[in-house]
């Protein structure tokens, strides 16, 4: 790992396009501002692995039969408000649904 | 548009339903083009079916339909990228996540929901970071699991 050291109001350019600047410190937290592009995606750690994890969890372990035991479970009376559905199916494939 | 995938086999796609993440799906930074598969015909659930992976396929829905609280404002950084205009072409889904054999435990990501100009298709995986809500909302309540 490259370890730099820098002073409040200094910066670091990344990739020509990526821009890193110390904003302020405070005992023991920094302050840091990040210009980027829009195509790069810049998060808290913690964050980013608890979404990585749902997502990773959702496409691997989700079996058809298991959602739709979910809309049994779901049952009649729980079933979506028919207005939000409506919206939903028309973003169906068959055009019949439409 | 006849796209191939694991679960469905070949299915027919409309390319009105068919997204370009600007910002990916965390985790599958490489896969940038995903489509809208249906489930069944009156499902609350779609599966969000990868392009240019066929094995990867996320179920998604929309948190209103089980009557969560559920409204964010959307950074307006974020909605800079997807170059969107009105609110009225934002579509919101949320990935859904049921452990297998499981569908009592299934749960629902508010934290991190995929945003979709339907304008232009240009979609994202949008983080929450202020707000308090989790990537794992239990759809049902616990004990509805343990009964």
């Amino acid at each position: 790992m490259l370890v730099l050291t820098r002073k409040t109001g200094q910066k670091l350019i990344i990739n020509e396009n990526i821009e890193i600047v110390i904003l302020e410190t405070k005992g023991e937290s920094v302050k840091i501002g990040i210009k980027a592009p829009k195509e790069v995606s810049v998060y808290r750690e913690e964050v980013y692995e608890e979404i990585k994890k749902a997502n990773d969890q959702s496409s691997k372990n989700t079996q058809t039969k298991d959602l739709d035991q979910v809309l049994t479970l779901l049952g009649d009376k729980n079933m979506p408000k028919v207005n939000y559905l409506d919206k939903f199916k028309r973003l169906s494939n068959n055009p019949e649904n439409k | 548009m006849k796209i191939n995938t694991e679960k469905f086999g070949e299915v027919e796609v409309s390319e009105n339903l068919m997204f370009e993440f600007i910002a990916p799906i965390i985790g599958y930074e490489k896969l940038r083009k995903f489509a809208l598969v249906d489930h069944m015909p009156e499902s609350p659930f779609k599966w969000l079916q990868s392009l240019e992976d066929e094995k990867v396929a996320f179920p998604v829905t929309c948190a209103g339909f089980f009557g969560l609280d559920y409204e964010f404002i959307l950074p307006e950084d974020e909605a800079k990228k997807l170059e969107l205009t009105s609110g009225e072409n934002l579509l919101t889904l949320n990935i859904v996540c049921i452990p297998q054999g499981h569908p009592e435990n299934a749960t629902i990501n508010l934290l991190g929901p995929i945003v979709v100009n339907m304008d232009n298709r240009l979609a994202m995986q949008v983080v929450l970071i202020n707000s308090a809500f989790s990537a794992k909302q239990r759809l049902f309540p616990e004990s509805k699991a343990q009964a």
